[in-house]
């Protein structure tokens, strides 16, 4: 019982630890650190003086030594700090990951919800006027590039009509509370997590499409049917569970793409997540800051596999077995 | 076979035509199917791969696949015309009084379900009962089955039970309502031929036990000898030969169910197999849609006769029971 716990939580420690050494790497790999910026802002290109910042930072010292530097300072949690903003790297995180969690998680979850009825809709009405409108529409949904739907629906909705807010996460200088505060970001949130989610959405309805009408050609379909049960019952009770499972397995893949597809959306609508203070890190080269937020992506990433997981074998009694 | 002509049967089938719907000009698959079972019988329907076995099955309970549909004919299951029955009734008739045990137990239950919700379920639909007293049904059944361990097999799941254990769970599903009529699709081809044993044996033991009427789908020719009372040749769509067991078996009149019988290997004791001759039938069952006016079988038939291949041969009874459907004199003698 106890084992197999043991050996996931080692062989997550040691996936952990490979994204920290990868991240370290790749970003040192990148010419220039950060004094090279820092000096070259302050305009001061004495050597002296970026020599002692580099001793300072320990930016001197072997690669492998500030591997280990890092390396020991994460195990404490201690993510570094941002010389841009002047605040530890994990406060600035800690402040972004809320509003991109909330704009992530209501694209994809509201793309799954959604996606899993239209796509089983239209795989109940197999061939009829609708199934072929919603595979239509999942088409044109998969193949919209994400940020030509987010200027068009800025220009449809939020500067032609002026129907929605189309920038930021609550309307400036607002200083609205309860109620009025959640309409507000609620109302901010329409365009960015619609533009996110639509191509999600696209995916789970084909999927979900596509595996529907291959449970229901299954054989215990007909033996479902064969008990006198009425077609949505059969639907609901047999096909649908067993349809999920390979819609759980892309959703958990596909979380680490849409917080990627989050950078273009949060800069796009100047949305205050993790994504546009990546954004900003890069062009600024704040590189303890984009470390941190590569770092805490990738553990994001995990958990949601994890907990995807999980699910499974709540769904799945042959993974029970297996675990 | 009606073995008494007066007796009402419990299924009558009268002509039956089934149509497979595909872009251009409908095809049969089944053509002027006739044949009828009396309550308490046995009946085995018997012939090659692609006869149309599975699809009479499917038009009794009113599950054909969607591309295809009755054409003309009658079904009539204790007296009701099931034809023209509606969707509605052919379930509830489904749900209480026609069962079927499927070819695969091993992809005919529900992964995700465990073996008591999916019992529990069908005598649900069968009595309209408490999940309660379904599930006593689920395990008296489960028990009736020969399934040891009966109670904490209710919790399990299809995975965890052996191919012979999930038909065992297959047929217990069938009998909890205790249906009139009983379909099995070739219940034991998927099965390993010791476990194939035991679950004929089950069949035939619940047979005397619950007097059930049992259609049995089989190409097994020792099931039909084992199990049945009448049965029934089908070749390319068409019934060829139907009659008791013994007729059928002893003295079968039709060249397909001589080269059938010929082709099923027979292993005696104390004897090398190859002593035993048996052939192989030559050529294959004519595909869908490529299927002449004449005798479907005369392509491969050894008896074929000049006129064979351009009209159908009529159906000749031989005795009350007997029937045949060649038209070379010869082979009626
Ligand atoms: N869903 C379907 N769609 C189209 N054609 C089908 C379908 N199911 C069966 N057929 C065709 O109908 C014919 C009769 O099939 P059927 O399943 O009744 O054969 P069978 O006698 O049961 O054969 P087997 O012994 O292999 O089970 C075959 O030619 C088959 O290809
Ligand atoms: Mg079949």
């Amino acid at each position: 019982m106890l084992r197999p716990v043991i050996t996931k939580v080692f062989r997550l420690a040691i996936t952990i630890g490979m994204i920290a050494i990868i991240n370290f790497l790749v970003i040192h790999s990148t010419p220039g650190d950060a004094v090279d910026v820092l000096a070259g802002e302050a305009g001061v290109a004495d050597a002296g003086y970026t020599a002692e910042l580099r001793q300072k930072f320990g930016l001197d010292q072997p690669l492998p030594v500030q591997l280990f530097h890092y390396m020991s300072r994460l195990l404490q949690f201690d993510l570094g700090y941002s010389f841009r903003h002047n605040m530890p790297v994990i406060d600035l995180i800690a402040g972004r990951i809320g509003p991109t969690m909330l704009l992530v998680g209501t694209a994809l979850f509201g793309a799954l919800l959604l996606g899993v009825v239209a796509g089983t809709v239209a795989a109940s009405r197999q061939n009829s006027l609708l199934d072929y409108t919603i595979s239509v529409l999942a088409l044109v949904g998969y193949a919209t590039p994400m940020f030509w739907l987010g200027l068009m629906l800025v220009v449809l909705l939020a500067v032609g009509g002026g129907i929605l807010p189309a920038s930021g996460m609550t309307t400036s200088g607002s200083t609205a509370t309860g109620l009025a505060y959640l309409i507000d970001v609620l109302r901010h949130l329409v365009l960015p997590a619609v533009t996110l989610g639509l191509f999600y959405f696209a995916t789970y309805a084909r999927l979900a499409r596509a595996s529907v009408l291959d449970a229901l050609s299954q054989d215990y379909i007909r033996t479902a049917r064969s008990k006198g049960l009425a077609g949505h019952t059969v639907l609901f009770r047999h096909a649908l569970r067993n349809a999920l499972l390979p819609v759980a397995t892309m959703f958990s893949l596909q979380f680490g793409a849409a917080l990627g597809g989050a950078v273009v959306v949060e800069a796009v609508f100047a949305w205050p997540g993790l994504g546009r203070l990546a954004f900003e890190a890069i062009s600024q080269r704040d590189y303890n800051l984009l470390q941190g937020i590569l770092f805490m992506s990738s553990l994001l990433v995990i958990a949601i596999n994890l907990l995807t997981d999980f699910l499974y074998t709540v769904i799945d009694p042959r993974i029970r077995k297996r675990a | 076979m009606a073995q008494t002509e007066d007796m009402q049967a419990l299924l009558d089938i009268r002509n039956l035509t089934v149509n497979l719907l595909r872009s251009g000009a409908p095809v049969d698959v089944l053509q002027d199917v006739s044949f009828s079972i009396q309550a308490g019988r046995v009946v085995a329907v018997v012939g090659e791969s692609g006869c149309g076995k599975s699809i009479t099955a499917s038009s009794i309970v009113g599950l054909l696949p969607p591309s295809m549909q009755i054409a003309s004919g009658q079904i009539s299951f204790d007296g009701e015309d099931l034809v023209g029955a509606s969707e509605r009734r052919l379930r509830q008739l489904r749900a209480k009084s026609m069962a079927m045990v499927f070819q695969d137990p091993m992809t005919s239950l529900n992964p995700l379900m465990t073996i008591g919700r999916q019992l529990q379920e069908a005598a649900i639909m069968a009595f309209g009962c408490s999940t309660e007293k379904a599930d006593e049904i689920a395990l008296s059944m489960l028990q009736k089955v020969g399934i040891p361990d009966a109670v904490s097999r209710l919790q399990e799941y299809p995975h965890s039970l052996s191919g012979g254990m999930r038909q065992r769970v297959m047929i217990a599903m069938a009998l909890c309502r205790k249906p009139k009529l009983l379909i099995a699709d070739e219940p034991t081809t998927a099965l390993d031929v010791t476990i194939q044993l035991q679950i004929l044996r089950l069949l035939a033991d619940l047979q005397a036990e619950l007097s059930l009427t049992i259609l049995i789908i089989t190409h097994n020719l020792g099931v039909v000898a084992e199990l049945a009372d009448d049965v029934v040749v089908m070749y390319a769509g068409k019934v060829v030969e139907s009659g008791g067991v013994d007729e059928i078996l002893k003295t079968p009149k039709h060249p397909y169910t001589r080269a059938l019988l010929a082709a099923t290997p027979r292993f005696a004791i104390g004897q090398p197999p190859e002593r035993i001759a048996f052939k192989e039938i030559k050529g294959t069952v004519p595909e869908l849609g490529k299927r002449g006016p004449g005798c479907r079988f005369e392509a491969r038939c050894p008896a074929s006769e000049p006129g064979c291949a351009a009209s159908a041969p009529e159906t000749v009874r031989i005795t009350a029971s007997h029937i045949v459907a060649c038209r070379s004199r010869e082979m009626l003698q």
